[in-house]
């Protein structure tokens, strides 16, 4: 990672790349442009350490706990630096990287109707069917630097398997110029059913192996979401210095993802249930 | 005045409950939302078709998803996309 990339981290609310996220904190990133849906903690940790000046994304929040108090704080306040927005609906960010992974300059969609959100985005425009003459929604591509997504396992050539809910993850990748993949383990075979989602290893730029690298949320087979944590952070979040502090001891001070497991208070560990 | 018996959390969610009928199709939200979907599954409405936005269709959670991204849809879903 590099200050100024475009990086879109994804994970739909399951196989969140939390671990990466962290070490781009630790490595002291600024000026990323941050790319997702449904940002949630890690963007709110990110952003809350001043690693983004803009943020690009559908929906933004701690997923069924509430408002991301960093986000807020920053959008508010320019606190610790101002962020840009650039809002889109689901739809439309699906269709986006869809229209980058295909080579494609924009993607349609009928969206946005009666909404004010395309006066407001210069990504967003309109086209005329050339078939029927409707008025339908463009949309730029997206395609970022880099991809960074957490799956279940890689085998030893770097072939990627995800399962369970796989959100946008493969299409992410595929835009992206770049795609870093951690995963729970590395295998020697990965025995992937036929029609499974699997990303070839020349999609693939690097793999590591991080047990446990999308906790607080969850990883399909291999553990649940800690929902006790999720809870904890709106309390963390909600104050500077509350947060800075629980960021020093935790992601600056922690030499990695295994010693951040470590410091965290007993029942807030990751679990295989 | 007697003191109300529920809350209007519950009586708002009892009443989307009773909007959903057997085999209708639905675009269901966490929170409200999904508490009313599922209690109405779970009552009236056994072929009620839910989906989550994670792509998990014909959802049929036997406890209540912490966010789109719960296993419970993934396991639980007639197809997931």
């Amino acid at each position: 990672m590099h200050n100024g990339s475009t990086l879109a981290m994804e994970g739909f609310t399951h196989l969140i790349p939390f671990a990466a996220g962290h070490e781009i904190i630790r490595q002291r990133r600024r000026d990323l442009t941050l790319i997702r849906m449904t940002p949630d903690i890690i963007y709110d940790q990110m952003i809350g350490m001043g690693c983004a000046t803009r943020l690009v994304f559908s929906w933004g929040g701690n997923p069924g706990v509430g408002s991301l108090h960093r986000f807020r704080d920053a959008i508010q306040n320019s606190w610790p630096i101002p962020l840009e927005l650039e809002e889109h609906s689901h739809a439309d960010m699906a269709a986006r990287y869809q229209a980058g992974a295909s080579g494609l300059p924009f993607a349609v969609l009928r969206g946005y109707v009666g909404s004010d959100v395309p006066k407001y985005n210069r990504s967003i425009s309109s086209v005329a069917c050339p078939f029927t003459g409707e008025v339908l929604t463009a949309t730029r591509a997206l395609t970022p630097d880099v991809a960074i997504i957490h799956a279940q396992k890689a085998d030893r050539r770097g072939n990627v398997l995800i399962q369970g809910i796989t959100g946008i993850q493969k299409e992410a990748v595929l835009a992206s110029k770049e795609a870093i993949v951690t995963v729970e383990e590395i295998v020697d075979q990965l025995d992937a059913p036929m029609n499974a989602c699997v990303l070839p290893s020349w999609v693939v730029t690097y793999v590591s192996e991080v047990p446990g690298g999308a906790h607080p949320s969850y990883a399909h087979g291999y553990y649940h979401r800690d929902n006790a944590f999720c809870k904890a952070w709106d309390g963390i979040s909600r104050d500077r210095e509350a947060f800075l502090q629980w960021m020093r001891e935790h992601i600056l001070e922690t030499e990695d993802f295994a010693a951040f497991r470590r410091s965290l208070p007993q029942g807030t560990t990751v679990s295989n249930g | 005045m007697a003191e109300l018996a529920y809350t209007s959390i519950e009586i708002m969610t009892i009443a989307a409950a009773r909007r959903l009928a057997n085999g209708m199709v639905c675009f269901v939200g966490i929170g409200m939302p999904s508490a009313a979907a599922n209690l109405a599954r779970n009552i009236h409405a056994p072929e009620v078709v839910l989906i989550y936005e994670s792509g998990t269709i014909g959802a049929k959670p036997s406890v209540l998803p912490l966010s789109i991204g719960d296993g419970e849809l993934a396991e639980t879903a007639d197809c997931l996309v």
